[in-house]
């Protein structure tokens, strides 16, 4: 049984053929898709705003000015919002935006009002709006604070009162409150590379396919060789399905290592729980492969355009397939369910975005529930075949 | 002294294919060591008879015995003692020749080492030691059919099974085929042959049955097929054209079935006869019909299977 484990495991391994959609696709997939989401995720990074600041006796003059500007430069936050260059004077500041080495620079009034100089080419900017708003509060927090300093004084009357009442302007300030519901940020590019994924468990139905219908009397010479061998027909169909699933469980993992390694897709660190799912979905491919390979005129193509058409509501082929992906599994979530690309990708989202692994394991489950009934109907179709041909 | 021991036993096969059937009612016996061919036009029903034989298929009615047992899809212990060499190359395209001999031989044998001096001795047996390290598609057609030979015997089988392994290969191959097949009889192995190539036929197998449309046409040794039929022997003599009366006295020799003269030859038909050759041309010599070349050719099996069946053996589209 070892050997014709691996004499099926080498023979698999050796057709280029065959591994082409289960191996070579997903890898080709990967690398376009990260050409592709290269430019889509440095568009959804925030580019620092590069502010010249005037740092003469108005703005050290500003209330708590400095200390927000060193907030929202600092590279430890979670996001960095501005670069703070310091500049002479304004003379000096418009000189360093004509060399285009900042964006805008502030300078602060008289009346410590702080102004924001921007570069024509940053005029409408995203960052600069940004940097607008963030001064008007600013403003509108120091303006409050200087009404209360005159008509309720005993609120500022000790450094921990005033500490309790600027708190108070800024929670009130604050008119939305971000809360983190996922495990990680959203990775929009995420979802094609899961989507992939779920794709090439379907291509490597094929390996599996192929496999079983070589042991089959009636659908390959080697098969009615394999018939008539010494040893069990199940010892001989056991060893082909296993050496089919290290090698279709080895193409997922390529896949899986090409995406993570190279091409740097998130799995939420935890690549681990990521080959559980690939030896699940390997599994499943395996099953059905079975199934196909004991249905006689069925060829092992079929899984490409199976896979392709279920692949429509994994989202794979773009937003208005995810549109209809979402819709579907809104409208009528057991079609989703039952689809099992939709729950191999929908197993790495959960390992992405879940701090529970409450779905995670559903959706193994339910793949291995599929792989369980498929494997019933494939034993059931080889219980019964008869060898009839001519 | 002992009765001989049959290895395979078929008594009244049947198989049917909805309303073709494919085998009718066919028996044989075959011996220990013997290479017994079974000959047939295409389709007649040789491979159907072998897969029934080897469980491969079911069949509707008759007796399957292998080695004096019962055969079945799960009799592992006689499939054990089978080889089979398929008429469609059966070999794993993307491994070498020896690990392709070595897989077959370990559905069979267990033990590597042993496995390894097998696969040695199989590969030195058809002559692929040059090969080995080859995948199956850089090899010729003549040697591929070697390696599916050697799949199928590689564990030393004592019955094997040989469907039209000549088929689409070269002369010279062939007769290595042929010869390693008489080599594995001497061996002690019992083989079952089939082809309709009655050449081969005649050339290697001890005893033949002849198969037409499911069904025994005729069963025996080379000689005891050929004494079935009337024809003895075809006389052809290039001579100039003889007289009307010349060829009437040749047609009313004793055992002269039909004479006719065409092309500068006349050519004979004769039933058995000890003197059919000296006797046709003794009536040319006293009519002064000067003759060249003579040729006498014995019958052969394409003359039994035409006899009984008014077909040629040849015939691809007899089915």
């Amino acid at each position: 049984m070892a050997t014709t484990f691996l004499a099926t495991l080498k023979s698999l391994v050796r057709n280029r053929a065959l591994l082409f959609w289960p191996l070579a696709f997903p890898i080709i997939m990967a690398t376009m898709f990260g050409a592709m989401f290269a430019n889509l995720q440095s568009g959804y990074a925030f580019d620092p705003f590069q502010l010249g600041v005037v740092r003469d006796a108005n703005y050290d003059a500003a209330p708590g000015l400095d200390d927000l500007l060193d907030e929202l430069s600092s590279p430890s936050a979670d996001t960095q919002y501005v670069t703070v260059t310091a500049c002479d004077d304004a003379a000096d500041a418009e000189a360093r935006v004509d060399s285009s080495e900042i964006e805008g620079y502030l300078t602060v009034d008289a009346d410590g009002t702080p102004q924001l100089h921007l570069s024509r080419g940053s005029q409408g900017d995203d960052k600069a709006t940004v940097m607008s708003s963030i001064l008007d509060s600013y403003v509108r927090t120091v303006a409050e604070l200087k009404v209360v300093a005159a008509e309720k004084p005993e609120l500022l009357a000790s450094p921990s009162v005033a500490q309790a009442t600027i708190e108070a302007f800024q929670t009130d300030a604050v008119s939305t409150t971000r809360l983190k519901l996922t495990r990680t940020d959203p990775d929009p590019s995420a979802r094609y590379f899961y989507a992939l994924l779920a794709m090439t468990a379907g291509m490597v139905a094929m390996i599996g396919a192929f496999a079983v219908q070589r042991t089959r009397a009636n659908a390959s010479p080697v098969g009615a060789r394999a018939s008539i061998a010494g040893i069990s027909r199940g010892k001989v169909l056991m060893a082909t399905v296993l050496a089919s699933w290290l090698c279709g469980f080895a193409c997922l993992v390529v896949a899986f290592a090409y995406m993570r390694i190279v091409v740097r897709v998130d799995f939420g660190g935890r690549e681990g729980l990521c080959l559980v799912a690939l030896a699940v979905s390997s599994l499943l491919a395996m099953a059905a492969g079975a199934l196909v390979g004991t249905t006689p005129g069925v060829k092992t193509g079929i899984f490409s355009a199976i896979s392709c058409v279920l692949s429509i509501f994994t989202g794979l082929y773009g937003s208005a397939s995810q549109r209809l992906a979402d819709n579907v599994a809104a409208s009528f979530p057991m079609l989703s369910h039952l689809n099992p690309l939709w729950q191999i990708a929908h197993s790495f989202f959960s390992l992405l975005y879940y701090d529970s692994l409450e779905p995670f394991a559903q959706s193994c489950g339910a793949l291995l529930a599929m792989t369980v009934a498929l494997v019933a109907v494939a034993t059931l179709r080889m219980r019964r075949q008869r060898y009839e041909h001519l | 002294m002992d009765a001989p021991r049959d290895i395979v036993s078929i008594e009244g096969l049947v198989k049917r294919y909805g309303e073709l059937i494919a085998v009718d009612h066919l028996s044989l016996h075959i011996q220990a060591g013997e290479i017994f061919g079974l000959l047939g036009p295409n389709g007649c029903g040789k491979t159907t008879t072998i897969d029934c034989a080897l469980s491969l298929l079911s069949y509707d009615k008759g007796d399957i015995r292998l080695f004096g047992e019962e055969m079945s899809p799960t009799r592992y212990d006689l499939k054990r003692r089978i080889g089979m060499v398929p008429q469609e190359v059966a070999v794993y395209d993307e491994l070498t020749v020896r690990e392709n001999i070595d897989a077959f031989c370990a559905l069979y044998v267990d033990d590597k080492r042993r496995r390894r001096s097998l696969v040695d001795e199989a590969i030195e047996f058809v002559g692929l030691g040059d090969f080995e390290k080859f995948r199956p598609k850089k090899l010729s057609g003549g040697l591929r059919r070697r390696l599916n030979i050697a799949c199928g015997i590689a564990h030393k089988p004592e019955l094997i099974f040989f469907d039209e392994p000549t088929v689409a290969v070269d002369p010279q191959s062939r007769n290595s085929i042929l010869e390693g097949i008489v080599r594995l009889s001497r061996e002690g192995a019992t083989v079952v042959y089939t082809s309709h190539y009655m050449e081969e036929v005649e050339q290697i197998c001890s005893r033949i049955l002849i198969m037409d449309a499911g069904r025994e046409v005729a069963q025996g040794t080379n000689d005891e097929l050929k004494a079935m039929v009337g024809t003895g022997e075809r006389i052809r003599v290039e001579c100039p054209p003889p007289s009307e009366a010349t060829l009437e006295t040749v047609r009313r020799l004793t055992h002269v079935r039909k004479a006719d003269y065409a092309d500068g030859i006349l050519a004979c038909e004769c039933a058995n006869g000890a003197h059919n050759l000296a006797d046709v041309l003794g009536v040319l010599a006293e009519a002064g019909v000067p003759y060249g070349r003579v040729y006498s050719e014995p019958p052969t099996l394409n003359d039994v299977f035409l006899e009984i069946t008014g077909k040629e053996l040849r015939d691809e589209s007899v089915a």
